[in-house]
Order: C-alpha cells, then structure tokens, then sequence
C-alpha cells in the first residue's frame, strides 16, 4: 500500500516537483503551503507521516509541531528545512518530530525515513488498539 | 564585547540566517528539477519513448529562473556584507531609498514570518544621506524588529523616504508603544548625525544631506 504523506512547504514550486516526484515513487501525495493549511487538512485526514518545513511564513515551525502533535498524537513529522543547527534539532525532536533533513534533500534518503516512519506509526496504532481490546476486555470481565 | 556592537553583530547574524534559508531554498529547487531531469530520463529509457521536448524545456527554464533569483539573493548579501568596509566613525554618500528596499528584501522572510506587513512608497530619485552604510541598514531593521514585536499579525507597517527623511507609521495600536520606543531605537545612530523627528503618528529619521 502506498504512504500518504503531507509535504507542507512555503516554496510552491518545490512542493509542485516533489510532489510529482513523490507520486511517481507511488506515494499518496497533499501538499499545504502554509502551517495553518496543513493543520486544517490534518484536522480531516490522516497520514502516515508529515514532511515539512520548519521554517515558513505565518506560524512558527516550533508551535506548528506542537499544533500537529497535540490534535494526531500518532503524527510522524519529518523537518526539512533551509538550516539545521543542533540545538533546532534537539528541541524538534523533544517536541515529537521523528527525524530531521536539510535541504537540499536526497529523495531516496526522505523516501526511506517515510517507510520508516510508516512502520513506527502502525506500531503506535497498533498498540493503542491492542490496549483499547483489552480495556474492554477488563470492563466486561472478558 | 559592548551592548551596541552585540546588537550589531545579531543584525549581521539575523540578515544572513534569513539570506541563506532562502538560498538553500533555491539550491533545492534546483536540485528537484535536476531529480526530475533524471526521473524523466530512467521513465523514457524504461518506455522507449522520446523525452518530451516540452517537459524539459519547462525544466531548464524553472532552473534558470532559481539560477537567476539566487543570483539576485547573493549580490544582495554581498552588498550588505560590504557595508562593514567602511571604518566605524566615517560616514559615505548613500542612497536611502535604496537602504530601505535592500533592508526590507534581505529581512524579508523574517517579516513574512512575523506575520507584519510592510509597504514601501515609492522613491521619486535617489535620495542621498551622509551615514555609516551599515548603520543606515541597521536603523531601518531595528524599526522593523519593534514593528514585528509590538504590532499585531497582519499590521501594516509603511515605510515612505523624503528627501532626507525616512518616515515609517501604522495604523495599528501596538504603534504607540514602538513611538514610545523610538529614542531608544534611534540612540545609536546620533553619531552619524541622525536625529529623530516625531510628527503626529508618523516617525521620523533624518540624516545629514550627503
């Protein structure tokens, strides 16, 4: 089955290639201009894993990543982005994102962090599931 | 290290972070239109068909034009880099109209990410002021930074040069207190001579006529 991933980027003629790109490796690609764009397609749909800059006009990369994490917990945001400092880097991942690449970025290499990243998610779901049966299971005496 | 040289060396720092995101940006680009040349290559070799003539001219030309928009970026930090050659206490002829576009084009993601909107009127001529080049730059960023601190997301900030004049306001609430701020903002270009005009909700910097 092919990843769904939203690309959020400020840069629409980047998000246009990479897109197509994407497609053509068999991803399910949305794309969103802005951190409130992306934000509004999260609140309807899921993916398995969200690549995005960290750096955009309009809201902060920091309060973007917080913004995602707190409304699809199980989200897995890949940051690409102009710079990378380690301290950006430290506190990203503190926040929840799952990885990290600058650009310019090796598609074969942020093809390889989504697969990844879509595994990690299922995991999560799985055991959230996993949990909720046996939730159940204890409430009814299963 | 002193205050004033601290805030200087952020400035110099804040205006090539934001140049060098947006470079990297464009070396992206770049670099996907060159991962489309071959993506479309491997395809037509797999077919056997020929590589559409339009699709890569449509390439070549979305690279030219990041070549040319890099290009453009890169004098224009090269320009501001230079504005430091200019020993400390000595004040050149420079062009304040061209000041205030290359101030605002260079900061112009941080202000995008502000959120503050700013509108440039117009120059009519060069308008020539006696300053330190990287002062002059300076004084018009540290308006801009009290402008993205104090005013709301989506405030409008107008810059506008008269003569030797630059004259900034907004219609925001938030622009009184940056009115408020302005002796502090301005203090550190009286040694070029500049001083502070303050005309109902419009303020005003004025240098010595080159």
């Amino acid at each position: 089955m092919s990843e769904k991933v939203l690309l959020v980027d400020d840069e629409k003629e980047f998000l246009e290639i990479m897109s197509e790109r994407m497609t053509a490796r068999g991803m399910d690609v949305t794309t969103a201009t802005s951190a409130d764009q992306a934000l509004a397609i999260l609140e309807k749909h899921s993916f398995d894993a969200i690549v995005m800059d960290f750096q955009m006009p309009g809201m902060d990369g920091m309060e973007a990543l917080k913004a995602m994490k707190t409304l699809k917990p199980e989200s897995q945001i890949i940051l690409l982005t102009g710079y990378a400092t380690i301290e950006k880097t430290v506190e990203a991942m503190k926040i929840g994102a799952v990885d990290f690449l600058e650009k310019p970025a090796d598609l074969e290499a942020l093809a390889e962090k989504i697969k990844k990243a879509k595994a990690d998610k299922m995991v999560i779901v799985e055991k959230k599931t996993e949990k909720k049966i046996q939730d159940i299971l204890q409430r009814f005496g299963g | 290290m002193t205050d004033s040289s601290h805030t200087e060396l952020q400035f110099f720092g804040a205006m090539t972070a934001t140049a060098t995101h947006d470079l990297k940006n464009v070396i992206a680009i770049i670099n996907e239109n060159a991962g489309l040349l071959e993506d479309l290559t491997l395809m037509a070799q797999k077919s056997g068909n020929a590589l559409s003539p339009d699709r890569v001219a449509t390439v070549a030309k979305r690279i030219r034009d990041q070549v040319k928009r890099g290009d453009e970026m890169i004098k224009t930090l090269n320009r501001f880099a230079h504005r430091v050659d200019t020993p400390q206490e000595q004040a050149l002829a420079c062009d304040l109209a061209e000041a205030v576009d290359k101030t605002l084009e260079l900061a112009g993601r941080k202000i995008a990410q502000s959120g503050l909107a700013v509108t440039r009127t117009p120059a009519q001529s060069p308008q020539s002021v006696l300053a330190h080049p990287f002062r002059l730059d300076q004084a018009i960023w540290q308006i801009i930074q009290a402008a993205m601190a104090e005013l709301a997301s989506g405030a409008e900030l107008i810059f506008s040069t008269e003569e030797n004049t630059l004259w900034c306001t907004a219609e925001d609430p938030g622009w009184a207190r940056v009115m408020n701020r302005a002796e502090e903002l301005t203090t550190p270009f009286a040694p070029d001579g500049a001083t502070l005009h303050l005309k109902q909700n419009r303020l005003g910097l004025v240098w010595p006529t080159a």
